[in-house]
Protein backbone atom coordinates (compact mmCIF):
# COMPACT_ATOMS: atom_id res chain seq x y z
CA UNK A 1 0.00 0.00 0.00
CA UNK A 2 2.90 2.11 1.23
CA UNK A 3 4.53 1.29 -1.80
CA UNK A 4 2.26 2.14 -4.17
CA UNK A 5 1.41 5.46 -2.94
CA UNK A 6 5.18 6.16 -3.25
CA UNK A 7 5.08 5.40 -6.90
CA UNK A 8 2.45 7.19 -7.83
CA UNK A 9 4.06 10.36 -6.21
CA UNK A 10 7.39 9.14 -8.28
CA UNK A 11 5.30 9.53 -11.43
CA UNK A 12 3.47 12.57 -10.68
CA UNK A 13 7.02 14.14 -10.10
CA UNK A 14 8.30 12.44 -13.46
CA UNK A 15 5.48 13.80 -15.59
CA UNK A 16 5.59 17.09 -14.38
CA UNK A 17 9.24 17.62 -15.93
CA UNK A 18 9.32 15.65 -19.07
CA UNK A 19 10.77 17.24 -21.61
CA UNK A 20 7.30 16.87 -23.43
CA UNK A 21 5.30 18.51 -21.29
CA UNK A 22 7.39 21.48 -21.26
CA UNK A 23 7.80 21.35 -24.78
CA UNK A 24 4.20 21.42 -25.22
CA UNK A 25 3.85 24.11 -22.84
CA UNK A 26 6.14 26.56 -25.01
CA UNK A 27 4.00 25.57 -27.75
CA UNK A 28 0.70 26.52 -25.92
CA UNK A 29 2.46 29.78 -24.50
CA UNK A 30 3.42 30.76 -27.98
CA UNK A 31 0.48 30.26 -29.88
CA UNK A 32 -1.65 31.99 -27.34
CA UNK A 33 0.81 35.02 -28.08
CA UNK A 34 0.18 34.89 -31.77
CA UNK A 35 -3.45 34.94 -30.68
CA UNK A 36 -3.58 37.46 -28.92
CA UNK A 37 -1.29 40.43 -30.22
CA UNK A 38 -3.31 41.61 -32.94
CA UNK A 39 -6.55 41.39 -30.76
CA UNK A 40 -4.58 43.84 -27.85
CA UNK A 41 -3.07 46.09 -31.07
CA UNK A 42 -6.67 46.35 -31.88
CA UNK A 43 -7.73 47.46 -28.29
CA UNK A 44 -4.71 49.64 -27.68
CA UNK A 45 -5.13 51.17 -31.69
CA UNK A 46 -8.44 52.12 -30.52
CA UNK A 47 -7.70 54.17 -27.82
CA UNK A 48 -5.13 56.56 -30.09
CA UNK A 49 -5.60 59.50 -31.69
CA UNK A 50 -4.96 59.30 -35.88
CA UNK A 51 -1.74 61.26 -34.89
CA UNK A 52 -0.17 58.71 -32.47
CA UNK A 53 -1.22 55.76 -34.32
CA UNK A 54 1.08 57.44 -37.31
CA UNK A 55 4.11 58.72 -35.77
CA UNK A 56 3.93 55.55 -32.85
CA UNK A 57 2.22 52.39 -34.08
CA UNK A 58 3.02 50.49 -31.39
CA UNK A 59 3.24 52.47 -28.60
CA UNK A 60 0.78 53.06 -25.85
CA UNK A 61 -1.72 56.12 -26.41
CA UNK A 62 -0.93 59.12 -23.74
CA UNK A 63 -4.83 59.20 -23.02
CA UNK A 64 -7.79 57.06 -23.68
CA UNK A 65 -9.65 58.84 -26.76
CA UNK A 66 -13.14 57.44 -25.83
CA UNK A 67 -14.12 59.78 -28.27
CA UNK A 68 -13.22 57.49 -31.12
CA UNK A 69 -15.89 55.17 -29.95
CA UNK A 70 -18.36 58.06 -29.67
CA UNK A 71 -17.29 59.01 -33.62
CA UNK A 72 -17.23 55.82 -34.64
CA UNK A 73 -21.00 54.97 -33.40
CA UNK A 74 -22.06 58.18 -35.71
CA UNK A 75 -20.08 57.82 -38.45
CA UNK A 76 -20.04 54.22 -38.94
CA UNK A 77 -24.09 54.75 -38.08
CA UNK A 78 -23.86 51.51 -36.02
CA UNK A 79 -26.97 52.73 -34.70
CA UNK A 80 -28.77 51.84 -37.93
CA UNK A 81 -26.59 48.73 -38.44
CA UNK A 82 -26.98 47.12 -35.25
CA UNK A 83 -31.18 47.73 -35.81
CA UNK A 84 -30.32 45.89 -38.89
CA UNK A 85 -28.54 43.10 -37.76
CA UNK A 86 -30.98 42.13 -35.03
CA UNK A 87 -33.75 42.44 -37.33
CA UNK A 88 -32.32 40.03 -39.79
CA UNK A 89 -30.36 37.45 -36.82
CA UNK A 90 -33.09 37.30 -34.99
CA UNK A 91 -35.86 36.72 -37.46
CA UNK A 92 -33.58 35.03 -38.91
CA UNK A 93 -33.04 32.67 -35.88
CA UNK A 94 -37.01 32.43 -34.95
CA UNK A 95 -37.72 31.20 -38.07
CA UNK A 96 -35.32 28.71 -38.35
CA UNK A 97 -35.35 27.07 -35.20
CA UNK A 98 -38.97 26.56 -35.78
CA UNK A 99 -38.15 25.10 -39.25
CA UNK A 100 -35.43 23.00 -37.95
CA UNK A 101 -38.09 21.60 -34.77
CA UNK A 102 -40.52 21.46 -37.21
CA UNK A 103 -38.87 19.10 -39.52
CA UNK A 104 -36.80 17.30 -37.11
CA UNK A 105 -40.13 16.54 -34.99
CA UNK A 106 -42.24 15.16 -38.35
CA UNK A 107 -38.93 13.56 -39.76
CA UNK A 108 -38.56 11.39 -36.45
CA UNK A 109 -42.16 10.35 -36.28
CA UNK A 110 -42.04 8.77 -39.86
CA UNK A 111 -38.28 7.43 -39.34
CA UNK A 112 -39.11 3.82 -40.03
CA UNK A 113 -41.21 4.90 -43.24
CA UNK A 114 -39.38 4.57 -46.36
CA UNK A 115 -40.71 7.73 -47.76
CA UNK A 116 -39.54 9.09 -43.83
CA UNK A 117 -35.45 7.40 -45.14
CA UNK A 118 -36.00 9.25 -48.19
CA UNK A 119 -36.38 12.68 -46.88
CA UNK A 120 -33.90 12.87 -44.46
CA UNK A 121 -31.30 11.69 -46.77
CA UNK A 122 -32.43 14.44 -49.37
CA UNK A 123 -32.49 17.12 -46.22
CA UNK A 124 -28.66 15.66 -45.61
CA UNK A 125 -27.80 15.17 -49.48
CA UNK A 126 -28.07 18.68 -50.14
CA UNK A 127 -24.90 18.94 -48.09
CA UNK A 128 -23.31 17.55 -50.41
CA UNK A 129 -23.89 19.74 -53.07
CA UNK A 130 -20.91 22.32 -53.70
CA UNK A 131 -22.42 26.11 -52.93
CA UNK A 132 -21.11 27.68 -55.64
CA UNK A 133 -24.88 29.44 -57.19
CA UNK A 134 -24.37 32.55 -55.49
CA UNK A 135 -24.57 34.01 -59.53
CA UNK A 136 -27.91 32.31 -59.63
CA UNK A 137 -29.18 32.98 -56.15
CA UNK A 138 -28.98 36.48 -57.18
CA UNK A 139 -30.97 36.64 -59.82
CA UNK A 140 -33.51 33.76 -58.33
CA UNK A 141 -33.82 36.77 -55.33
CA UNK A 142 -34.07 39.66 -57.53
CA UNK A 143 -37.11 37.75 -59.76
CA UNK A 144 -38.67 36.77 -56.32
CA UNK A 145 -38.68 40.18 -55.08
CA UNK A 146 -36.40 38.84 -52.01
CA UNK A 147 -33.65 41.36 -52.99
CA UNK A 148 -32.45 44.28 -50.67
CA UNK A 149 -35.19 44.14 -47.99
CA UNK A 150 -35.59 42.47 -44.76
CA UNK A 151 -37.81 39.67 -45.67
CA UNK A 152 -35.46 38.30 -48.36
CA UNK A 153 -32.84 37.79 -45.99
CA UNK A 154 -34.75 36.41 -43.22
CA UNK A 155 -36.48 33.67 -45.29
CA UNK A 156 -32.97 32.81 -46.84
CA UNK A 157 -31.04 32.03 -43.75
CA UNK A 158 -34.62 30.44 -42.11
CA UNK A 159 -34.43 27.87 -45.22
CA UNK A 160 -30.64 26.07 -44.62
CA UNK A 161 -31.99 23.76 -41.97
CA UNK A 162 -29.83 20.75 -43.08
CA UNK A 163 -27.04 21.14 -40.47
CA UNK A 164 -29.73 21.64 -37.62
CA UNK A 165 -32.13 18.72 -38.74
CA UNK A 166 -28.94 16.81 -38.54
CA UNK A 167 -28.08 16.98 -35.05
CA UNK A 168 -31.72 17.67 -33.70
CA UNK A 169 -33.00 14.58 -35.41
CA UNK A 170 -29.97 12.80 -34.33
CA UNK A 171 -30.94 13.77 -30.84
CA UNK A 172 -34.51 12.94 -31.02
CA UNK A 173 -33.73 9.53 -31.85
CA UNK A 174 -32.17 9.02 -28.94
CA UNK A 175 -35.14 9.88 -26.71
CA UNK A 176 -37.62 6.49 -26.31
CA UNK A 177 -40.82 6.64 -27.78
CA UNK A 178 -42.77 6.20 -24.81
CA UNK A 179 -42.35 10.09 -23.52
CA UNK A 180 -44.52 10.90 -27.15
CA UNK A 181 -47.18 7.88 -26.59
CA UNK A 182 -47.73 8.36 -22.94
CA UNK A 183 -48.27 12.41 -23.73
CA UNK A 184 -50.61 10.97 -26.83
CA UNK A 185 -52.65 9.22 -24.00
CA UNK A 186 -53.23 12.10 -22.34
CA UNK A 187 -54.16 14.06 -25.10
CA UNK A 188 -51.77 15.72 -26.65
CA UNK A 189 -51.72 16.93 -29.96
CA UNK A 190 -49.31 17.32 -31.89
CA UNK A 191 -48.34 20.61 -31.45
CA UNK A 192 -48.62 20.26 -27.37
CA UNK A 193 -46.22 16.93 -27.91
CA UNK A 194 -43.57 19.30 -29.70
CA UNK A 195 -43.29 22.27 -27.71
CA UNK A 196 -44.49 21.02 -24.33
CA UNK A 197 -42.88 17.55 -24.01
CA UNK A 198 -39.83 17.52 -26.77
CA UNK A 199 -38.58 21.00 -26.83
CA UNK A 200 -37.71 20.80 -22.67
CA UNK A 201 -35.99 17.10 -23.56
CA UNK A 202 -33.78 18.33 -26.39
CA UNK A 203 -33.05 21.92 -25.62
CA UNK A 204 -29.14 20.73 -25.55
CA UNK A 205 -29.14 20.18 -29.13
CA UNK A 206 -31.84 23.22 -29.73
CA UNK A 207 -29.56 25.56 -27.90
CA UNK A 208 -25.89 24.43 -29.84
CA UNK A 209 -27.53 24.65 -32.99
CA UNK A 210 -29.37 28.39 -31.95
CA UNK A 211 -26.02 29.51 -30.94
CA UNK A 212 -23.93 28.29 -33.89
CA UNK A 213 -26.64 29.63 -36.36
CA UNK A 214 -26.51 32.61 -34.97
CA UNK A 215 -23.37 33.44 -34.72
CA UNK A 216 -23.47 32.43 -38.83
CA UNK A 217 -26.45 35.02 -39.58
CA UNK A 218 -24.76 37.36 -37.45
CA UNK A 219 -21.14 37.21 -38.71
CA UNK A 220 -21.98 37.29 -42.64
CA UNK A 221 -20.75 39.68 -44.32
CA UNK A 222 -20.24 38.82 -48.09
CA UNK A 223 -23.27 36.87 -48.71
CA UNK A 224 -25.57 40.01 -47.72
CA UNK A 225 -23.21 42.57 -49.87
CA UNK A 226 -24.47 40.96 -52.84
CA UNK A 227 -27.83 41.44 -51.82
CA UNK A 228 -28.23 44.33 -49.60
CA UNK A 229 -27.05 47.24 -51.68
CA UNK A 230 -29.27 49.80 -49.75
CA UNK A 231 -27.01 51.44 -47.02
CA UNK A 232 -29.64 51.83 -44.60
CA UNK A 233 -30.08 47.73 -44.71
CA UNK A 234 -26.27 47.44 -43.78
CA UNK A 235 -26.00 44.99 -40.93
CA UNK A 236 -22.96 45.39 -38.36
CA UNK A 237 -19.71 43.38 -40.05
CA UNK A 238 -21.18 45.47 -43.65
CA UNK A 239 -20.68 48.58 -41.87
CA UNK A 240 -17.55 47.97 -40.28
CA UNK A 241 -16.34 47.47 -43.65
CA UNK A 242 -17.80 50.05 -46.23
CA UNK A 243 -17.66 52.80 -43.50
CA UNK A 244 -14.69 52.92 -42.40
CA UNK A 245 -12.52 53.34 -45.63
CA UNK A 246 -12.29 56.03 -47.74
CA UNK A 247 -10.44 55.97 -51.18
CA UNK A 248 -7.13 56.54 -50.13
CA UNK A 249 -7.07 56.41 -46.46
CA UNK A 250 -8.62 53.86 -43.76
CA UNK A 251 -9.38 55.99 -40.39
CA UNK A 252 -7.99 52.63 -38.22
CA UNK A 253 -8.56 54.32 -34.59
CA UNK A 254 -12.12 54.53 -35.34
CA UNK A 255 -12.85 51.38 -36.99
CA UNK A 256 -11.15 49.89 -34.36
CA UNK A 257 -13.65 51.33 -32.21
CA UNK A 258 -16.16 50.24 -33.84
CA UNK A 259 -15.02 46.58 -34.11
CA UNK A 260 -14.39 46.62 -30.58
CA UNK A 261 -18.26 48.14 -29.87
CA UNK A 262 -19.74 45.66 -32.09
CA UNK A 263 -17.28 42.35 -30.71
CA UNK A 264 -17.50 42.57 -27.52
CA UNK A 265 -21.41 41.09 -27.55
CA UNK A 266 -20.44 38.29 -29.27
CA UNK A 267 -17.58 37.60 -27.08
CA UNK A 268 -19.56 37.76 -23.99
CA UNK A 269 -22.47 34.91 -25.53
CA UNK A 270 -19.70 32.85 -26.66
CA UNK A 271 -18.02 33.01 -22.95
CA UNK A 272 -21.46 32.20 -21.61
CA UNK A 273 -22.62 29.52 -23.97
CA UNK A 274 -18.73 28.04 -24.56
CA UNK A 275 -19.94 24.32 -24.01
CA UNK A 276 -22.58 24.35 -26.70
CA UNK A 277 -20.13 25.59 -29.19
CA UNK A 278 -17.57 22.97 -28.63
CA UNK A 279 -20.35 20.10 -28.37
CA UNK A 280 -21.97 21.38 -31.82
CA UNK A 281 -18.39 20.62 -33.80
CA UNK A 282 -17.79 17.30 -32.13
CA UNK A 283 -21.14 16.16 -32.67
CA UNK A 284 -21.47 17.14 -35.97
CA UNK A 285 -18.60 15.13 -37.61
CA UNK A 286 -18.63 12.27 -34.86
CA UNK A 287 -22.56 11.70 -36.01
CA UNK B 1 -63.65 -0.77 -21.66
CA UNK B 2 -63.99 3.21 -22.56
CA UNK B 3 -60.39 2.96 -22.22
CA UNK B 4 -58.99 0.44 -24.43
CA UNK B 5 -61.13 1.89 -27.38
CA UNK B 6 -59.65 5.16 -26.55
CA UNK B 7 -55.94 3.45 -26.51
CA UNK B 8 -56.77 1.88 -30.47
CA UNK B 9 -58.12 5.57 -31.49
CA UNK B 10 -54.75 6.44 -30.78
CA UNK B 11 -52.73 4.05 -32.22
CA UNK B 12 -54.86 4.59 -35.31
CA UNK B 13 -53.78 8.05 -35.30
CA UNK B 14 -50.47 7.37 -34.21
CA UNK B 15 -50.02 5.54 -37.39
CA UNK B 16 -51.55 7.89 -39.95
CA UNK B 17 -48.87 9.43 -41.27
CA UNK B 18 -48.95 11.26 -44.46
CA UNK B 19 -49.84 14.36 -42.22
CA UNK B 20 -46.03 14.56 -40.98
CA UNK B 21 -45.05 14.47 -44.78
CA UNK B 22 -47.29 17.18 -45.57
CA UNK B 23 -45.87 19.32 -42.94
CA UNK B 24 -42.68 19.15 -44.30
CA UNK B 25 -43.14 19.86 -47.76
CA UNK B 26 -43.31 23.77 -47.46
CA UNK B 27 -40.08 23.98 -45.52
CA UNK B 28 -38.05 21.10 -47.88
CA UNK B 29 -39.82 23.24 -50.75
CA UNK B 30 -37.89 26.77 -49.32
CA UNK B 31 -34.92 24.85 -49.26
CA UNK B 32 -34.68 23.35 -52.65
CA UNK B 33 -35.97 26.47 -54.10
CA UNK B 34 -33.29 29.39 -52.35
CA UNK B 35 -30.50 26.66 -51.44
CA UNK B 36 -30.41 23.81 -53.79
CA UNK B 37 -32.25 25.26 -57.18
CA UNK B 38 -29.85 27.61 -57.76
CA UNK B 39 -26.44 25.37 -57.56
CA UNK B 40 -27.87 23.56 -60.24
CA UNK B 41 -29.06 26.22 -62.20
CA UNK B 42 -25.48 27.50 -63.18
CA UNK B 43 -25.59 24.49 -65.29
CA UNK B 44 -28.16 25.53 -68.26
CA UNK B 45 -27.25 29.27 -67.25
CA UNK B 46 -23.57 28.85 -67.87
CA UNK B 47 -24.83 28.21 -72.10
CA UNK B 48 -26.35 32.23 -72.29
CA UNK B 49 -25.27 35.75 -72.65
CA UNK B 50 -27.20 37.60 -69.50
CA UNK B 51 -26.79 39.79 -66.75
CA UNK B 52 -29.45 40.09 -63.61
CA UNK B 53 -30.19 43.51 -64.67
CA UNK B 54 -32.17 42.86 -68.02
CA UNK B 55 -34.10 40.35 -69.59
CA UNK B 56 -32.08 39.39 -72.82
CA UNK B 57 -30.74 36.10 -72.46
CA UNK B 58 -28.93 34.94 -75.59
CA UNK B 59 -27.74 31.13 -76.46
CA UNK B 60 -23.97 31.19 -76.91
CA UNK B 61 -23.69 27.06 -76.24
CA UNK B 62 -19.75 26.46 -74.92
CA UNK B 63 -18.48 29.95 -75.77
CA UNK B 64 -17.35 31.01 -72.37
CA UNK B 65 -16.07 27.66 -71.75
CA UNK B 66 -14.02 28.04 -74.83
CA UNK B 67 -13.08 31.59 -73.34
CA UNK B 68 -12.01 29.76 -70.47
CA UNK B 69 -9.65 27.33 -71.94
CA UNK B 70 -8.63 29.48 -75.15
CA UNK B 71 -8.56 33.21 -74.69
CA UNK B 72 -8.05 33.76 -71.30
CA UNK B 73 -5.84 30.56 -70.58
CA UNK B 74 -3.13 32.57 -68.49
CA UNK B 75 -5.67 34.30 -65.97
CA UNK B 76 -7.61 30.58 -66.30
CA UNK B 77 -4.11 28.56 -64.65
CA UNK B 78 -3.19 31.75 -62.89
CA UNK B 79 -6.15 31.75 -60.80
CA UNK B 80 -6.06 27.96 -60.82
CA UNK B 81 -2.34 28.26 -59.07
CA UNK B 82 -3.70 30.54 -56.61
CA UNK B 83 -6.53 28.66 -55.08
CA UNK B 84 -3.78 25.30 -55.56
CA UNK B 85 -2.10 27.37 -53.39
CA UNK B 86 -4.20 28.01 -50.83
CA UNK B 87 -5.39 24.65 -49.95
CA UNK B 88 -2.10 23.33 -49.93
CA UNK B 89 -0.77 26.61 -47.53
CA UNK B 90 -4.02 25.75 -45.72
CA UNK B 91 -3.84 21.95 -45.36
CA UNK B 92 0.26 21.97 -44.83
CA UNK B 93 0.17 24.16 -42.10
CA UNK B 94 -3.05 23.80 -39.95
CA UNK B 95 -3.06 19.76 -40.19
CA UNK B 96 0.49 20.19 -38.54
CA UNK B 97 -0.15 23.22 -36.33
CA UNK B 98 -3.75 21.76 -34.99
CA UNK B 99 -2.45 17.97 -34.45
CA UNK B 100 0.46 19.92 -32.24
CA UNK B 101 -1.79 21.51 -30.72
CA UNK B 102 -4.02 18.50 -29.68
CA UNK B 103 -1.70 16.90 -28.49
CA UNK B 104 -0.73 19.46 -26.36
CA UNK B 105 -3.88 20.30 -24.91
CA UNK B 106 -4.99 16.34 -24.58
CA UNK B 107 -4.82 16.03 -20.90
CA UNK B 108 -8.19 17.32 -19.44
CA UNK B 109 -7.03 19.90 -17.09
CA UNK B 110 -8.22 23.58 -16.07
CA UNK B 111 -5.36 25.10 -17.82
CA UNK B 112 -5.61 23.09 -20.82
CA UNK B 113 -9.64 23.36 -20.74
CA UNK B 114 -9.06 27.76 -20.62
CA UNK B 115 -6.35 27.25 -23.64
CA UNK B 116 -8.80 25.57 -25.66
CA UNK B 117 -11.81 27.70 -25.46
CA UNK B 118 -9.24 30.59 -26.03
CA UNK B 119 -8.02 29.23 -29.02
CA UNK B 120 -11.53 29.06 -30.12
CA UNK B 121 -12.53 32.41 -29.40
CA UNK B 122 -11.79 33.77 -33.00
CA UNK B 123 -14.34 31.79 -34.20
CA UNK B 124 -17.08 33.67 -32.95
CA UNK B 125 -15.59 36.78 -34.51
CA UNK B 126 -17.14 38.40 -37.88
CA UNK B 127 -14.62 37.34 -41.03
CA UNK B 128 -14.72 41.51 -41.45
CA UNK B 129 -13.62 42.00 -37.51
CA UNK B 130 -10.44 39.83 -38.39
CA UNK B 131 -9.65 40.80 -41.37
CA UNK B 132 -10.07 44.70 -40.64
CA UNK B 133 -7.58 43.49 -37.90
CA UNK B 134 -5.16 41.32 -39.77
CA UNK B 135 -5.38 44.22 -42.48
CA UNK B 136 -3.88 46.40 -40.20
CA UNK B 137 -1.09 44.05 -39.08
CA UNK B 138 0.45 43.94 -42.56
CA UNK B 139 -0.18 47.39 -43.47
CA UNK B 140 2.79 48.33 -44.92
CA UNK B 141 3.46 51.20 -44.27
CA UNK B 142 1.48 52.02 -40.83
CA UNK B 143 0.98 48.00 -39.77
CA UNK B 144 1.96 46.61 -36.81
CA UNK B 145 4.31 43.91 -38.07
CA UNK B 146 6.39 46.15 -39.79
CA UNK B 147 6.47 48.75 -36.92
CA UNK B 148 7.40 45.72 -34.82
CA UNK B 149 10.34 44.47 -36.94
CA UNK B 150 11.21 48.08 -37.55
CA UNK B 151 11.82 48.28 -33.68
CA UNK B 152 13.86 45.21 -33.68
CA UNK B 153 15.75 46.62 -36.26
CA UNK B 154 15.15 43.96 -39.23
CA UNK B 155 16.76 45.09 -42.70
CA UNK B 156 13.80 46.12 -44.65
CA UNK B 157 11.14 46.95 -42.18
CA UNK B 158 9.28 48.95 -42.42
CA UNK B 159 8.16 49.58 -45.59
CA UNK B 160 8.18 45.90 -46.94
CA UNK B 161 5.14 44.70 -48.14
CA UNK B 162 3.72 41.48 -47.39
CA UNK B 163 1.70 40.99 -50.42
CA UNK B 164 4.81 42.10 -53.31
CA UNK B 165 4.85 38.32 -54.71
CA UNK B 166 1.67 35.40 -55.38
CA UNK B 167 2.94 32.92 -52.66
CA UNK B 168 3.30 35.84 -50.56
CA UNK B 169 -0.10 37.31 -50.32
CA UNK B 170 -1.43 33.92 -50.15
CA UNK B 171 0.72 32.56 -47.75
CA UNK B 172 -0.25 35.64 -45.34
CA UNK B 173 -4.01 35.38 -45.86
CA UNK B 174 -3.40 31.72 -45.13
CA UNK B 175 -1.97 32.44 -42.11
CA UNK B 176 -5.21 34.59 -41.36
CA UNK B 177 -7.55 31.55 -42.56
CA UNK B 178 -6.01 29.16 -39.67
CA UNK B 179 -5.45 32.12 -37.20
CA UNK B 180 -9.28 32.19 -37.21
CA UNK B 181 -10.35 28.98 -37.68
CA UNK B 182 -8.30 26.45 -35.99
CA UNK B 183 -10.42 25.63 -32.61
CA UNK B 184 -12.36 23.76 -35.07
CA UNK B 185 -10.09 21.26 -36.10
CA UNK B 186 -8.53 21.41 -32.26
CA UNK B 187 -11.59 20.99 -30.88
CA UNK B 188 -12.09 17.74 -32.73
CA UNK B 189 -8.71 16.39 -32.39
CA UNK B 190 -8.65 16.72 -28.35
CA UNK B 191 -12.42 15.18 -28.35
CA UNK B 192 -10.60 12.02 -30.94
CA UNK B 193 -7.50 11.73 -29.16
CA UNK B 194 -9.83 11.45 -25.96
CA UNK B 195 -11.32 8.46 -27.41
CA UNK B 196 -8.41 6.66 -27.53
CA UNK B 197 -8.66 4.82 -24.16
CA UNK B 198 -5.98 4.77 -21.71
CA UNK B 199 -6.08 1.23 -21.32
CA UNK B 200 -3.94 0.72 -24.80
CA UNK B 201 -1.42 3.29 -24.13
CA UNK B 202 -0.75 1.75 -20.74
CA UNK B 203 -0.04 -1.22 -22.09
CA UNK B 204 2.04 -0.02 -24.84
CA UNK B 205 4.13 1.42 -21.64
CA UNK B 206 4.53 -1.72 -20.16
CA UNK B 207 5.69 -3.68 -23.14
CA UNK B 208 8.13 -0.48 -23.00
CA UNK B 209 7.26 1.88 -25.96
CA UNK B 210 8.67 5.00 -25.68
CA UNK B 211 6.24 8.25 -26.18
CA UNK B 212 7.43 8.13 -30.34
CA UNK B 213 6.81 4.90 -30.57
CA UNK B 214 3.00 5.04 -29.04
CA UNK B 215 2.57 7.86 -31.21
CA UNK B 216 3.49 6.66 -34.49
CA UNK B 217 2.21 3.24 -33.14
CA UNK B 218 -1.22 3.76 -31.81
CA UNK B 219 -1.95 7.35 -31.84
CA UNK B 220 -1.69 8.18 -35.36
CA UNK B 221 -3.50 4.97 -36.97
CA UNK B 222 -6.31 5.48 -34.70
CA UNK B 223 -6.25 8.97 -35.40
CA UNK B 224 -5.81 8.58 -38.99
CA UNK B 225 -9.76 8.26 -40.51
CA UNK B 226 -10.87 11.93 -37.77
CA UNK B 227 -7.64 13.59 -39.58
CA UNK B 228 -8.94 12.59 -43.01
CA UNK B 229 -12.21 13.82 -42.06
CA UNK B 230 -10.60 16.97 -41.11
CA UNK B 231 -8.65 17.43 -44.10
CA UNK B 232 -11.59 16.76 -46.60
CA UNK B 233 -13.07 19.57 -44.77
CA UNK B 234 -10.09 21.50 -44.99
CA UNK B 235 -9.54 21.00 -48.75
CA UNK B 236 -13.53 21.97 -49.58
CA UNK B 237 -13.29 25.20 -47.47
CA UNK B 238 -9.57 26.43 -48.34
CA UNK B 239 -10.95 25.72 -52.60
CA UNK B 240 -13.96 27.69 -51.67
CA UNK B 241 -12.60 30.09 -49.01
CA UNK B 242 -13.24 34.09 -50.44
CA UNK B 243 -13.60 36.08 -47.36
CA UNK B 244 -10.27 37.17 -46.18
CA UNK B 245 -8.99 37.20 -49.94
CA UNK B 246 -11.64 39.64 -50.94
CA UNK B 247 -11.78 41.48 -47.43
CA UNK B 248 -7.95 41.62 -47.10
CA UNK B 249 -6.73 41.83 -50.47
CA UNK B 250 -8.90 44.75 -51.56
CA UNK B 251 -6.67 47.01 -49.43
CA UNK B 252 -3.80 46.37 -51.80
CA UNK B 253 -3.37 47.61 -55.21
CA UNK B 254 -2.30 44.58 -57.07
CA UNK B 255 -4.95 41.53 -57.82
CA UNK B 256 -2.55 38.57 -58.79
CA UNK B 257 -3.43 36.14 -56.37
CA UNK B 258 -7.24 36.20 -56.16
CA UNK B 259 -8.47 32.62 -55.68
CA UNK B 260 -11.28 30.94 -57.89
CA UNK B 261 -13.31 31.68 -55.19
CA UNK B 262 -12.32 34.94 -54.65
CA UNK B 263 -12.91 35.88 -58.58
CA UNK B 264 -16.22 34.66 -58.88
CA UNK B 265 -17.56 36.80 -55.57
CA UNK B 266 -16.00 39.92 -57.04
CA UNK B 267 -17.47 39.18 -60.15
CA UNK B 268 -21.05 38.83 -58.78
CA UNK B 269 -20.09 41.92 -57.36
CA UNK B 270 -18.97 43.94 -60.12
CA UNK B 271 -19.30 42.70 -63.43
CA UNK B 272 -22.66 42.05 -65.23
CA UNK B 273 -21.38 39.38 -67.19
CA UNK B 274 -22.65 36.88 -65.35
CA UNK B 275 -22.85 33.74 -68.11
CA UNK B 276 -19.36 33.99 -67.64
CA UNK B 277 -19.63 33.51 -64.15
CA UNK B 278 -21.99 30.86 -64.57
CA UNK B 279 -19.26 28.83 -66.29
CA UNK B 280 -16.50 29.49 -64.01
CA UNK B 281 -19.21 28.33 -61.29
CA UNK B 282 -19.64 25.17 -63.14
CA UNK B 283 -16.17 24.48 -63.19
CA UNK B 284 -15.27 24.71 -59.71
CA UNK B 285 -18.29 22.38 -59.19
CA UNK B 286 -16.83 19.30 -61.15
CA UNK B 287 -13.29 20.23 -59.52
CA UNK B 288 -14.81 20.26 -55.23
CA UNK B 289 -16.93 17.44 -56.55
CA UNK B 290 -13.93 15.04 -57.73
CA UNK B 291 -11.90 16.54 -54.69
CA UNK B 292 -14.99 15.44 -52.49
CA UNK B 293 -14.89 12.29 -53.91
CA UNK B 294 -11.23 11.41 -53.91
CA UNK B 295 -11.34 12.09 -50.58
CA UNK B 296 -14.29 9.85 -49.77
CA UNK B 297 -12.77 7.15 -50.78
CA UNK B 298 -9.44 7.47 -49.53
CA UNK B 299 -11.40 7.55 -46.18
CA UNK B 300 -13.43 4.51 -46.43
CA UNK B 301 -10.27 2.79 -47.53
CA UNK B 302 -8.67 4.16 -44.25
CA UNK B 303 -11.36 3.12 -42.01
CA UNK B 304 -11.23 -0.60 -43.08
CA UNK B 305 -8.29 -0.84 -42.74
CA UNK B 306 -8.05 0.32 -39.03
CA UNK B 307 -11.26 -1.02 -38.04
CA UNK B 308 -10.82 -4.87 -39.84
Amino acid sequence: MKNNRQKTKKTKLKSGWKPLNVLSKILIYAYALILIVPLMFAVITSFKTAEERVVDPIGLPESLQWSNYVIAWQEGSLLRATINSLIISGGGIILLMLNVILVSYCLNRIRDTKIGTALYMLILCTMFIPSVGSVTTVMLRRQLGLYNNYIGEILCSAVGITFGVFIVSGFLRTIPRDLEEAAMIDGARDGQIMFRVLVPVIKPALVTVGIFSFTGIWNACLGPMLTLRDEKLFTIPMALLLNFTGQFTVEYEKMFAGVIMTSIPIVIIYLKCQKSFTSALTGSVKG
Amino acid sequence: MSQKVNLNKIKLKYKRKYKYVVWILPSLFGLLLLSVYPRLQIFPMSLYKWSPVSSIKEYKGLHYYKMMFQYNIDNTLLYAKNTIMYIFFLFAIQTVLSFLLALALQKNTKHNRIFRAFFFLPMVFSSTMISLTWAYMYDPNLGIINALLGKLSVDGFPGFSFFQKNWMAVLCIVIVHIWANIGYPITILTSGLNTISEEVMEASRIDGANAWQSFWKITFPLMLPTALRLSLLTVSTGAMASDYIVMIGSRSMEKDYDTWAAVLYKGVLNSTDYGSLCAKCVVMFFVLAVFSLIQYLALRKVENAVLG
